[in-house]
């Protein structure tokens, strides 16, 4: 739409539909700041969409964190660290974007934080069995991340996440919350990726955790597509694998 | 688990009230915590606010309230640019009194911000209409009055004769008014100046600083000062030519390198020697009455067909006495930049070209561009303005271009004419010292009074400020304040005896050079700012604005920080130091209406 059409909708009109936040996210997702903004029917519904999903994520998390205990836990699980490493990966993203300015990409940013925490708050619902209560680690993890998730957009949708605030049970108002400080020990990507040759000819790369056992990073590279048709569905003589360095597969 | 939606229209009413109660976006001056100052240029009170203005003010807010968080004491101020012609405009059709008019829109536009959910501290908000902000406009007036940075002087405006006002450049539309429709004529009109031109070096100089912002606006910024390094040149007349005894024509160039391609002179249609000429030359005379209709605005300029007439005077080469060259009045020259003469090369200048295309006076080259053969290089229809090697031009052949520029202003420097020299390097400005006179009502008046004995007497510091009378009428054209039947008459200060007021006002871009230094202590009633508290905020750490049109990015991004800073009310008062190592963003819409008259 060109600017003089966008310049005919009422803001008064958007927000008495769909609230202030939701024409504030709007505005900033669409495109950066230097570029005009395509406003379209579609795309406000779907920001108002998105504070509807974020007020039923943060509702699902609070239950989870019902359970979290006082104290930080001294040891978490790997669901409770996944949920941590999102949380804090998108606090750093988003603090980063916003310092740039690059406000439509702090949005895409906390879409999939919301994603990735709506994922996990599944997880954890599936692991809990039916039983009332997540393990100790993931409901704490999952009540850290919440907190990260309303802190990172109560910048564009204030109203909402003081509402969102208040359902996780702080008494504070958001809008004078201090800023999360970044875990950096969380950011560290612990994955390494290595080459994968079938007779001496470089076939794939291979991504596995820094610390995964000579067996785990064979299986991992077998199960690879190319490394499988390159063994044209035989099993392999022999696999040599060079820890941190290389994966040799002979054929 | 909560399953019901959430209802925005409840709970964003509900938070705004809580935050509003608790005053959690006022900032406090005497806060000891790091500041952090965000702005965005403030709206003209139209009305509505429309999405461009929620997009700004949205980006403002996401800054505003993640520096919050991130513990920094943050100044988030709104206020209103509220002076101008749509006011006026109203009044006019409507009926409605322009004070009026613009604050049932500040109201209702509050209202707007205000359902956005905005983290601004409104105890700040001002008005640039309120008599306690121009008060301070009008002291600042006298201030730079005082240090010689204000002057009275005669100049050319386009005017409106049915509505009996100057406009803009931009309100002149195919040589008519933009509103009556009427041929606008160029009159010789005395106004107020701010000498602007006296910072154009050092406004220049400051922008290499502002490393942060982004390069286009700098660009913009350097290209609207225009400095440009040359050379003044008198060229004798050839006696036999001119009529009323002039000797010679002073021009200004920046390619004297291309002195040897000289084919024609060309002088502003309001130069003297095209008046002086025009009076024995009824022709010319016509001309330049034709010449006169239509507007100055670059743009136009660009645009209109180049258009001259041949005054029969002839002027001789620098280089060589047996060379003249025809002097032209030319639609295309102005009398404002340089000299308001010029000495056309063709060849190299693509205005000069279409020029002599059009009347039959050809063209040498005299830059042959790299890995061409000299011989065979000709120009026909565009101009070669890249860099090359001298050719055709005798003693500067072989040269490079800065080469030769240097070998002629050597000689010329040599050289004199009635003990001057005939050549003088110069620095030239494309900046023009800023015209603030405006004849309306709905404007900061200006503090002055005019006494007949005494001249131009500055109304008094205690005596500011020099309010707006409420009692005025729109139901003629023209300016209310000067038909007014009491305002304007006042005893002179000096004297006693009967004097009148200033009836034009200021510019409404002056009243947004300085509102942003104003919001740093909005209260204070004995002085613009604060020089600490205005200190300790700026310059501000980002700014959001937003650019509708080349001539408004000028305008906004520098015109309005060029002339706060002489009387110091702030370190950073305004001109350069502003966006020093603050942040600088630009958004979308949200900027003044345009077609708004200054
Ligand atoms: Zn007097």
């Amino acid at each position: 739409m060109s600017k003089s059409k966008r310049n005919t909708v009422d803001p008064d009109d958007i927000i008495a539909a769909y609230g202030a936040d939701t024409a504030r996210w709007f505005m900033l997702s669409d495109s950066p700041p230097e570029r005009d903004v395509n406003w379209t029917e579609k795309g406000v519904q779907g920001a108002w969409r998105f504070t509807q999903r974020l007020w039923r994520v943060i509702g699902e998390a609070t239950e989870i964190a019902k359970a979290a205990p006082a104290a930080k836990p001294a040891a978490f699980g790997p669901l409770a660290l996944a949920v941590r490493k999102a949380a804090h990966g998108a606090l750093a993203k988003v603090t980063d974007a916003v310092d740039k300015l690059h406000f439509n990409v702090a949005v895409a940013h906390i879409y999939e934080f919301t994603s990735a925490l709506q994922s996990a708050l599944n997880d954890a619902k599936a692991t809990a069995g039916g039983k009332a209560d997540a393990a100790g680690d993931i409901a704490w993890a999952v009540r850290e991340a919440a907190d990260i998730l309303v802190m990172l957009f109560n910048p564009m949708m204030p109203h909402l996440a003081e509402e969102c605030w208040a359902a996780l049970g702080h008494k504070t108002l958001v809008a004078e919350a201090p800023w999360p400080a970044v875990e950096g020990a969380l950011l560290i990507e612990d994955v390494i990726v290595l080459p994968v040759q079938v007779n001496g000819k470089k076939r794939a790369d291979v991504t596995v955790p820094r610390d995964a056992a000579a067996n785990a990073v064979e299986a991992a590279a077998l199960a690879l597509e190319p490394v499988q048709r390159a063994l044209g569905g035989k099993p392999p003589k022999k696999v040599i694998v060079v820890p941190q360095r290389i994966v040799n597969v002979v054929a | 688990m909560s399953t019901e939606r959430y209802n925005a229209r409840e709970a964003e009413a509900r938070w705004q009230k809580i935050w509003d109660e608790r005053g959690i976006f006022a900032s406090k001056n005497d806060d000891p915590r790091s500041r952090y100052y965000v702005l965005e240029m403030f709206p003209y009170p139209s009305g509505r606010i429309h999405m461009g203005h929620v997009r700004n003010y949205t980006m403002g807010d996401v800054v505003a309230r993640t520096k919050r968080a991130m513990g920094f004491n943050v100044l988030h101020p709104m206020g209103w640019d509220a002076f101008g012609m749509p006011a006026e405009n109203a009044a006019m059709e409507r009926k409605v009194h322009p004070k009026a008019w613009t604050y049932q829109n500040i109201e209702a536009m509050k209202a707007q911000l205000k359902s956005m959910g905005l983290s601004l501290d409104w105890a700040r908000e001002l008005a640039t209409c309120d008599p306690t902000y121009y008060k301070h406009q009008q002291k600042m007036f006298l201030d730079f009055l005082r240090a010689g940075l204000v002057e009275r002087k005669s100049s050319k405006v386009n005017w409106d004769p049915v509505d009996n006002t100057v406009l803009a450049n931009e309100q002149v539309i195919d040589g008519r008014g933009w509103r009556s429709g009427a041929l606008v004529e160029q009159r010789e009109l005395t106004q107020w100046f701010f000498k602007i031109t006296a910072y154009a070096q050092e406004l220049l100089d400051a922008i290499d600083t502002l490393e942060r912002w982004p390069d286009k606006v700098r660009t913009m910024q350097r290209n609207w000062i225009g400095r440009s390094e040359g050379l003044l040149i008198r060229f004798a007349l050839d006696p036999k030519t001119v009529k009323n005894g002039e000797s010679e024509l002073e021009i200004f160039t920046t390619r004297p390198d291309t002195l040897f391609g000289a084919k024609f002179m060309a002088v502003a249609p309001d130069h003297p020697l095209a008046a002086a000429a025009a009076k024995k030359d009824a022709k010319l005379a016509t001309f330049i009455e034709e010449c006169k209709r239509h507007g100055t605005s670059a743009e136009e300029i660009e645009t209109a067909e180049k258009m001259g007439y041949d005054t029969g005077i002839r002027a001789v080469h620098p280089f060589d006495p047996s060379w003249t060259l025809p002097v032209y009045v030319a639609n295309f020259i102005l009398m404002d930049y340089g000299t308001g003469a010029i000495f056309g090369c063709p060849a190299h200048d693509q205005r000069d070209l279409d020029f002599v295309n059009k009347y039959g006076l050809g063209n040498t080259p005299v830059v042959c561009p790299p890995d061409v053969d000299p011989a065979s290089f000709v120009v026909i229809d565009t101009a070669f303005v890249g860099d090359g090697r001298m050719i055709n031009s005798r003693f500067l052949d072989g040269m490079t271009i800065a080469q030769a520029k240097e070998e002629v202003a050597k000689r010329l420097e040599k050289e004199t004419r009635g003990n001057i020299p005939v050549g003088e390097r110069k620095v030239n400005f494309r900046l023009r010292d800023w015209g603030i006179s405006r004849q309306r009502y709905w404007g900061c008046p200006i503090p002055i009074i005019h006494c007949e004995d005494c001249g131009v007497v500055p109304v008094p510091d205690a005596d500011l400020p020099v309010k707006l009378p409420d009692d005025v009428t729109f139901d003629k054209p023209g300016n209310p304040l000067d038909r007014h039947s009491t305002w304007k008459h006042v005893k002179c200060p000096h004297c006693g005896k009967d004097a009148r007021r200033e009836t034009d006002t200021m510019d409404t871009f002056v009243d947004s050079s300085w509102y942003f230094a104003r919001f740093t202590d909005p209260q204070l009633a004995t002085a613009p700012t604060d020089k600490k508290i205005a200190d300790a905020w700026l310059p501000v750490d980002q700014y959001i604005f937003a650019l509708l049109h080349p001539r408004d990015e000028e305008d906004r991004a520098s015109r309005p920080r060029r002339a706060v800073r002489r009387p110091v009310h702030a370190r950073h008062g305004g001109a350069r130091d502003l966006p020093q190592g603050g942040r600088h963003v630009r958004g979308t819409g949200g900027g003044r209406d345009r077609g708004r008259g200054r």
